[in-house]
């Protein structure tokens, strides 16, 4: 169905969309949403095109930005605009309207950038951002480089959406979070505070580049996020329980994926550490439940493969590739392509097609996350990672949707192989240091494995190791490997970004585990 | 002033669109940035970004539009969408402004703004960047080549105006520095660290955060980053069992932390969930007074007025051991019936959300010297491993991942990489049996060193 059909202007503008390029977003939707990759770059131009930000002017800003000997300039603008909803259990606390725009200016020069910004779109003040980043660039002392002609990128759309959340009416979004709730509140008498913050974003990215490419795209983005508080007051014992869902959706997503899910997930989480008991504490078989478990490869392994950490020597895996640093049942991959998932791009924020990137294979460490800068400086191809939260950031090195490819053992063969030790099935959080891959991880979920049988819940878990040490004790894999539906957001250097991680069920031989001891 | 006349030009928009109330904060932020490594600068960098937030309230329902770029045109067109918004929401009375004459009086010179931080050139700040790097470097031969500093100042004029009249701006510069270095962790014979044998290296860091150009302590920045490294090398595991347990100031921050958030206005109202008690009650050791101050000369967290606009005070949140005052901005100061004591901080939601100001907790009179030195068999904390966010009065249990030192006989002996300690919440504030005579107020939330009387501790790592 094309969106001419499901809204009128009227209805566009009270979603509450707009700021500068609300009507030019108009003419997008007349033409019709997402069906070929030139309208997604239609999208974008449309919304750059009242500021007259077109090609000819993009090559002008990366001319003057290499005006004093850079090797390499890019120009990266953004627009986003997006709503968002929270709510103290089934009462809409706020509504809010958020707009992003902005140009991001980089000169590399002799191994070294000048990253300019501004959130002044006007022609003016983007040549004085360009002056200045090339102002401020590392002399180079060659002659300047001219800028090559801009050819489009044109690859296929991974996120086809009916119509981006941000331009559905609110009733529509309100009544799926409003099944959530509902489904949290029921779910348990225990259950006191439900709160859940709905947000949605439509993204018009543009970066050219002085090597002669220009990508534009349009990325629709939707994510909830419910948590609960649940009070036992005989036990005198307060749990949480969080959940989420989304991605590069629009409301469809809700017929694939029940809301309800979402409540009632966070809802369990919640009883189980209600009724949970103390762990046991010290070096135990541990097994990482499937899809959420990911996490912890993502932070205690994932970040010391992006390239940056390996350049400076700072990571575990630095100097390592072709070395065994993991078992050898351990694939790892972070693959940018998957359709619709909350860490899948079209192409990075440097203008690079995104692909999927083998990182270890079969415990030999392969190759690590590239951006344009890391690869230069390596002597290796970008991989499409070089992301950044928005116009006013840097590109960094990132991972996008990060996984271990699943073995042969069954969810249950592996439990079933453990005498004593726990099971680890969904993360709050956890904290790592990059450079010796020591990791702190608070199961939100865990459970009792006695005589390969799952027995009871945990309450107030802490997992220690060493990320590097972890993917050597891997001693089983399973062949379940499933992408988390629940969202990630990554933070590095002060940038969030949206990413998404996956795992089978894993079974680790050794892990520390902590918690109100009962060797005591 | 620029932000000024757009923080008014948002008001008077959102009235002329229909909204009740309104209110505008601009923060207008000019940053400069230097990164550099192995003394090569990696990145420089510079921005100049007006974020705006609004606040719109009609018929007692909130909307919340937060911009950056701030075009006129979209200024207009996104004031009219968030006034739109309004009626989505629901009524909730506590919602609104805060009247001009409950703001209190402007403060004088608060030593927030050093025009030498504004006027520094990208040039200028790669010498310092490199002059810091330089000094982590000479201070300790173990260390590799592997040094990395960054050095970022903010120039940011605040500005907010209300439709009830109130209208203020101020200019505050922030420099922060961080220097990090990387050192091979040679000196572990004794150690039995498993797996990563000759290969193991240790990064530590430090950082200095501060308003005026004379708090840029270069020196203080390394002698921290070593410190924090030594803290590391030819770590071993610490024995089990129940044993006093000593915080440096590094790490009772954190348990200064969970008391500060037992006293928030929204974990009080909202969570009704801390374990520790409510107001009136005794919730810790009566050796504690902790105060919150948002008018310190100096202090980072030190403004002429908070988000909403009230006048900073210093407030005595907990006289000892006894919880005296909430932290409170005006929505949760209308729910109970109080006075908002000025610690509102914008985020994305219509009530605002309450942070601490510039927090410690008052030194007593033991040294922390004298305090290791009586311990015969006792841990030495450094460190939380654990999450900051895992650090919440709401569960009944303190489990914590930690790192420190092991101290044997009033010594340090080694440092120790992993270990939890645990007891039960209200057990550990009420155990606090020490308070060092080590305050430094350099930090928003700060602690001087504190011990409990004991905590059960399991080796990890």
């Amino acid at each position: 169905m094309s969106i001419k059909s499901k809204l009128n202007r009227r209805a566009f503008m009270q979603a509450g969309l707009g700021a500068g390029a609300g009507l030019a977003l108009w003419e997008l939707y007349r033409t019709n949403w997402g069906s070929a990759a030139a309208d997604r770059g239609a999208a974008s131009l449309l919304a750059f095109k009242e500021m007259g930000l077109d090609d000819a002017r993009l090559v002008r800003l990366l001319q003057t930005a290499l005006d004093k000997s850079g090797q390499y300039a890019d120009v990266f603008l953004e627009y986003s605009v997006g709503t968002y909803m929270i709510f103290d259990g089934d009462r809409m606390q706020t509504a809010g309207v958020n707009v992003t725009s902005g140009a991001g200016i980089r000169v590399i020069s002799e191994g070294s950038s000048s990253f300019c910004s501004t959130d002044d779109l006007s022609w003016e003040s983007l040549v004085r951002t360009a002056q200045e980043a090339s102002a401020n660039a590392r002399a180079g002392g060659q002659q300047q480089q001219r800028v090559a002609p801009l050819k489009p990128l044109v690859i296929p759309n991974l996120y086809q959406v009916n119509a981006p959340a941000a331009v559905e009416p609110a009733r529509e979004k309100q009544a799926q979070v409003m099944r959530m709730i509902e489904a949290a509140q029921k779910a348990d008498p225990r259950i006191g505070m439900v709160r859940t913050l709905y947000h949605d974003t439509l993204r018009f990215i543009t970066v050219a580049t002085s090597d002669g490419v220009i990508a534009r795209d349009t990325q629709p983005l939707m994510k909830v996020n419910l948590s609960v508080i649940a009070t036992d007051t005989e036990k005198v014992k307060t749990a949480m329980g969080v959940f989420s869902g989304g991605g590069h959706y629009g409301l469809e997503y809700f017929k694939e994926h029940s809301p309800e899910h979402i409540g009632q997930r966070a809802a369990e989480m919640a009883r189980h550490q209600l009724e949970g008991v103390a762990p046991p504490s010290g070096e135990m078989p541990v097994v990482l439940g499937p899809a959420y478990s990911g996490v912890l490869f993502h932070e205690a392994v994932g970040h010391g493969l992006e390239a940056d950490f390996n350049l400076k020597g700072y990571s575990a895996y630095a100097n390592r590739v072709g070395q065994m640093v993991a078992s050898p049942l351990c694939t790892v991959y972070d693959d940018g392509r998957r359709e619709n998932l909350n860490g899948s791009i079209n192409f990075d924020d440097e203008g690079i097609a995104s692909r999927s990137t083998l990182l270890i294979e079969k415990g030999r460490l392969a190759g690590y996350l590239h951006s344009r800068e890391t690869a230069a400086k390596m002597g290796a191809q970008p991989t499409g990672n070089g992301r950044r939260q928005s116009f006013n950031f840097p590109p960094l090195p990132r991972m996008t949707n990060t996984y271990l490819q699943g073995g042969d053992a069954t969810g249950e063969d592996i439990i079933r192989s453990v005498d004593k030790g726990i099971y680890a099935r969904f993360f709050s959080g956890g904290s790592v240091n990059t450079t010796t891959g020591d990791f702190t991880f608070v199961p939100m979920e865990a459970f009792l494995i006695e005589k390969g049988r799952i027995t009871a819940p945990l309450s107030n878990v802490l997992l220690l190791g060493n990320g590097p040490e972890v993917l050597k004790r891997v001693s089983m894999v399973g062949n379940d490997m499933q992408i988390s539906d629940n969202l990630w957001e990554c933070g590095k250097m002060g940038q969030m970004i949206p990413v998404t991680v996956g795992t089978p069920t894993i079974k680790v031989d050794k892990m520390n585990v902590g918690g109100i001891g009962s060797r005591s | 002033m620029k932000s000024e006349e757009l923080a008014q030009r948002a008001v008077q928009l959102a009235g002329r669109r229909g909204a009740d109330q309104a209110e505008a904060l601009v923060v207008q932020l000019r940053e400069k940035a230097i990164n550099v490594f192995n003394r090569e600068t990696q990145l420089s960098g510079s921005s100049d970004v007006s974020h705006i937030t609004v606040r719109l309230f009609k018929q007692n329902r909130g909307a919340v539009m937060m911009c950056q770029g701030s075009s006129e045109r979209a200024l207009e067109d996104v004031v009219e969408r968030a006034v739109n918004a309004t009626s989505q929401a629901a009524p909730d009375k506590f919602l609104g402004p805060v009247d001009e004459k409950h703001s209190g009086d402007a403060p004088g010179d608060l030593k927030i703004f050093d025009q030498r931080l504004a006027d520094l050139s990208i040039q200028r700040l790669e010498e310092i960047a490199l002059n810091a790097e330089s000094s982590v470097a000479g201070k300790d031969n173990r260390i590799s080549s592997l040094i990395t500093s960054s050095f970022q100042v903010q120039d940011q004029t605040v500005s907010l105006c209300n439709s009830l009249g109130f209208k203020d701006s101020y200019r505050v510069t922030t420099a922060s520095l961080i220097t990090s270095a990387v050192m091979s962790d040679y000196y572990n014979e004794t150690g039995t660290r498993s797996g990563q044998g000759d290969e193991a290296k240790l990064a530590g860091g430090a950082a200095i955060i501060t308003h005026t150009m004379d708090g840029l302590d270069l020196e203080k920045a390394a002698t921290r980053t070593i410190h924090q490294l030594n803290s590391m090398v030819g770590a071993r595991p610490s024995p089990s069992g129940w044993f006093p347990i000593i915080f440096a100031p590094t790490a009772a921050r954190r348990i200064n932390s969970i008391l500060l958030q037992t006293c928030s206005g929204p974990v009080a109202m909202l969570l009704k969930a801390s374990s520790l008690g409510k107001i009136g009650d005794s919730i810790c050791s009566p050796l504690i007074t902790l105060v919150d101050d948002g008018s310190r000369a100096g202090g980072i967290r030190t403004a002429p007025f908070d988000h909403e606009g009230v006048r900073p005070r210093r407030k005595v949140i907990i006289e000892g051991g006894v919880f005296r005052e909430y932290l409170l901005n005006s929505y949760y100061a209308r729910a109970l019936e109080r006075d908002s004591t000025g610690n509102a901080v914008a985020n994305e939601e219509a009530r605002y959300s309450v942070r601490p100001s510039n927090a410690y907790i008052e030194p007593g009179a033991s040294s922390p010297d004298s305090l290791i030195a009586d311990i015969k068999q006792g841990f030495y904390v450094t460190a939380f491993l654990s999450p900051a966010a895992q650090l919440t009065p709401v569960a009944a249990n303190f489990v914590h991942a930690v790192a420190g030192f092991w101290i044997e006989n009033g010594k340090l002996t080694h440092p120790v990489r992993a270990a939890t300690i645990s007891a039960s919440l209200p057990d550990t504030f009420k155990s606090i049996v020490a308070v060092g005579n080590d305050l430094d107020t350099d930090g928003a939330v700060v602690s001087p060193t504190l011990m409990v009387s004991k905590m059960n501790v399991e080796p990890l790592l």
